[in-house]
């Protein structure tokens, strides 16, 4: 039977994401803070790894990769609240890009 | 790494204004507003072009009720917009100067003028990568150095053509451009470095940028020297020009009703009347009435009106209270309580205005709103500093400042449907970059169309079309089979890059959209370059021209002198009679041709005149010579009085 049928599913799913995700360990990994931290351990931890990683830093070696996957393990926890993404992959949303036939000679 | 002492270069920071540009500088641990020419700290953004030359800045804007059809302004407001925007076609009928499209399938507009009697078009772009020259050449005669790089600001709410075009107009100016700014986050590094020592918990500010041209508003968390856009929001065609047109119609509907007739095809008259106008919007600032006066504006009838700040303020309400929508909006973004804002930050010019300060007192519930900071200089110092990180020029409490900036706009792709699908959401901090799956249409689709959009509307038809490209031979399947990858990547300049590949074939194609959408190309901007150089050649000949006519004129009179002094026994009445003459020949040339003539001209007219001069008097006496040479230091001063001149 697919779960998702069921009444109370999306209480369910929600608690489960919340939770019994992964997803929130990993991005408390990624800025080195622990899983309980505060929302004021986490904004200080994320500014003094930001400081380093910044494109604009001195200390910065990449081309800002660091900086964005650390900005959107910041906003992961602070906005979404650590959130896990899991989805049932039979009720997906396929987002469909259509094609206009023979535009503009882009055919070759 | 510092490099070699002859080679020292430094990097500034250039707030690009619609009605008035700043720069500034660090240096010596501090920032420097730097004057220019006239010893002014900011320089109006006009070009204009007269009979003999280009004018840049300040003198540009004094000669424009003479010559309004060719001095250009507000090239900002053009930048990065097509001809056929309704905000262009609006502006266009304030405008003296002519626009016209470029007629291609991009659209953009070009401005055209007249030098030296033929018509030339350019785009915005190197209008404003002449104001940017000017800017460098300000910063230059300062220094003592180069400048090759810069920071240049825009407002925040500028989207991705405008800052594209923006950056390209850096580049026609010989700067490479380190990068571009948001104005209100520029004006809040000023802010923030004046208070960094009590910056050690986490403050919220609100910068409230009105100036001349675009309107801007932006939450910002600042701690530990860290700078946090937070959100943005504004409206990038509002400003101190649109104050000064509705003074204006209130002005030509006066003169109409007093006159029965109607002054705005008279350019000249339209644009003094402006120039008034702008006056008493700043007087009405400090008082609260002012008198608009132009003598003989238009079939010789004087104008006079009497304007209380009540009426122009009853004039531009809906403007102003306009400006209140994005505060809200960007409060409400920012996810921060009204109270949670510990300081306001007025920069830009209209922000002087006693009703704008009014109504966001108000907005506040009576907050006082900080005035420290200059308004007119706080984004080019802002800028400057950001100039000095970047290049790694500055001192320790400098370098260890960041700013965390972010997109004002969504940004996403059309989907089925004409749907849009955001990938970066408006107020993401850039850099940035993120990835989403879509999947085919059809059944054996082998082509996809990634159009690229920004915009807050759920159909891609209310949004503004960035650009468009087509992944190709995607292997043939049932429709919702394949799996294709879209990523958008935005710099720290908001410039955005989008690519996408095929999960199964890896075929990978992408495009920096700024490439698509009205952006000059490579190859533009290099003939803009020479352009340009050639440009500060003519500037640099047009200067030998006037100055071998100078010398021309003062050879005129000394021969002209030397003939009276001589008396009749020395000279016959008809060498006289033979000399006047050609010196009449002369004058005559000077005053006709001689208008187009260059310095080889001149110069070929001296040594004819010299030689008319040598055979007639020679034989009679050496008199004439000597007195045209009496002594040669005299000559001289004349010559250095003429090139002070």
């Amino acid at each position: 039977a697919d779960l998702a049928q069921m009444a109370k599913h999306f209480t369910l799913a929600t608690w489960l994401r919340q939770e019994m995700s992964t997803a929130k360990l990993s991005s408390c990994r990624r800025l080195g803070v622990p899983e309980t931290a505060s929302p004021e351990a986490i904004r200080e931890a994320y500014l003094q790894l930001v400081r380093s990683h910044h494109p604009d830093s001195r200390h910065c070696h990449d081309e800002g990769e660091e900086f964005s996957r650390l900005h959107q393990a910041y906003r992961h926890l602070t906005r979404d609240h650590g959130c896990g993404a899991q989805s049932n992959p039979r009720h997906e949303q396929h987002l469909m890009l259509q094609w206009t036939y023979g535009h503009e000679g882009d055919v070759e | 790494m510092q490099p070699a002492s002859e080679e020292k270069s430094y990097a500034v920071g250039i707030d690009l204004g619609t009605t008035y540009s700043c720069v500034g500088v660090y240096k010596d641990g501090e920032v420097q507003i730097i004057a220019n020419d006239q010893g002014n700290r900011t320089t109006p953004s006009y070009v204009a072009w007269t009979e003999q030359e280009r004018l840049l800045g300040d003198a540009a804007k004094n000669q424009v009720a003479s010559n309004p059809t060719n001095t250009v302004f507000d090239a900002k407001r053009l930048i990065g917009r097509r001809f056929d925007d309704p905000i262009v076609q609006a502006d266009l009928k304030l405008w003296p100067f002519k626009v016209v499209s470029d007629g291609t399938k991009d659209d953009k507009p070009l401005i055209e003028i007249f030098y030296q009697g033929v018509a030339k078009k350019f785009h915005p772009e190197e209008i404003s990568s002449m104001i940017l020259t000017k800017m460098k050449q300000t910063a230059e005669a300062y220094l003592g150095h180069r400048v090759r790089e810069a920071v240049i600001t825009v407002p925040a709410y500028f989207n991705d053509a405008q800052r594209q075009a923006t950056k390209d107009a850096g580049e026609i100016a010989g700067l490479r451009v380190l990068r571009i700014v948001n104005e209100p986050t520029a004006a809040a590094i000023a802010y923030g470095l004046d208070k960094s020592t009590s910056a050690q918990k986490e403050t919220h500010i609100l910068v409230f940028d009105m100036g001349g041209g675009t309107f801007d508003v932006s939450v910002l968390a600042i701690q530990e020297s860290v700078f946090e856009v937070k959100a943005t929001a504004g409206d990038p065609h509002l400003g101190g020009e649109d104050f000064d047109n509705r003074i204006l119609s209130h002005c030509i509907a006066d003169f109409r009703r007093k006159y029965q007739s109607d002054p705005t095809r008279n350019q000249r008259a339209v644009r003094r009347l402006r120039t008034q106008c702008e006056r008493a919007k700043r007087l009405l600032s400090t008082q609260t009435s002012v008198t608009i006066e132009v003598d003989s504006l238009h079939e010789g009838n004087d104008f006079s009106i009497r304007l209380s700040r009540a009426k122009f303020e009853e004039l531009c309400l809906d403007y102003f209270k306009k400006a209140m929508e994005p505060v809200e909006q960007c409060l409400k973004d920012s996810n921060l309580p009204q109270k949670a804002i510990s300081d306001i930050v007025m920069v830009g010019g209209s922000t002087r205005i006693p009703k704008v300060q009014e109504l966001i007192k108000a907005f506040f519930h009576g907050k006082e709103l900080c005035k420290s900071i200059n308004p007119d200089e706080a984004v080019a110092y802002g800028a400057a500093v950001q100039a000095a990180i970047v290049s790694g020029h500055g001192s320790e409490e400098v370098q260890n400042m960041l700013l965390l900036d972010v997109a004002p706009l969504s940004l996403g792709i059309e989907t089925a449907g004409g749907m849009m699908q955001v990938l970066i959401e408006r107020n993401s901090t850039v850099s940035t970059s993120k990835s989403q799956d879509f999947t085919t249409f059809e059944d054996y689709q082998d082509h996809v169309d990634i159009s690229v959009y920004e915009g807050e509307r759920a159909m891609v038809k209310d949004n503004n079309f960035l650009g468009k490209f087509t992944l190709k031979d995607i292997p043939k399947s049932l429709r919702g089979v394949p799996k294709i990858q879209v990523t958008f990547t935005i710099d720290t300049n908001g410039i955005l890059q989008v690519s996408a590949e095929d999960a199964k074939s890896n075929k990978k194609s992408e495009i920096q959209i700024a490439n698509e959408k009205g952006r000059l190309t490579q190859n533009d901007i290099q003939k803009m370059l020479q352009e340009a150089e050639k440009y500060k050649g003519e500037d640099e000949i047009s200067k030998g021209d006037m100055l071998a006519k100078e010398e021309l004129k003062v050879y005129f009179q000394r021969f002209d002198k030397g003939i009276q002094d001589l008396d009749a026994s020395k000279l016959q009445e008809q060498d006289r009679e033979r000399l006047e003459k050609k010196l009449a020949d002369a004058y005559h040339w000077l005053e006709h041709d001689g208008l187009k003539a260059g310095k080889p001209e001149f110069e070929a007219k001296q040594k004819e005149l010299q030689a008319v001069m040598n055979t007639e008097t020679w034989t009679f006496a050496g008199h004439l010579h000597s007195a045209l040479y009496r002594n040669d230091w005299e000559w001289r001063a004349a010559l250095l009085v003429c090139r002070e001149f």
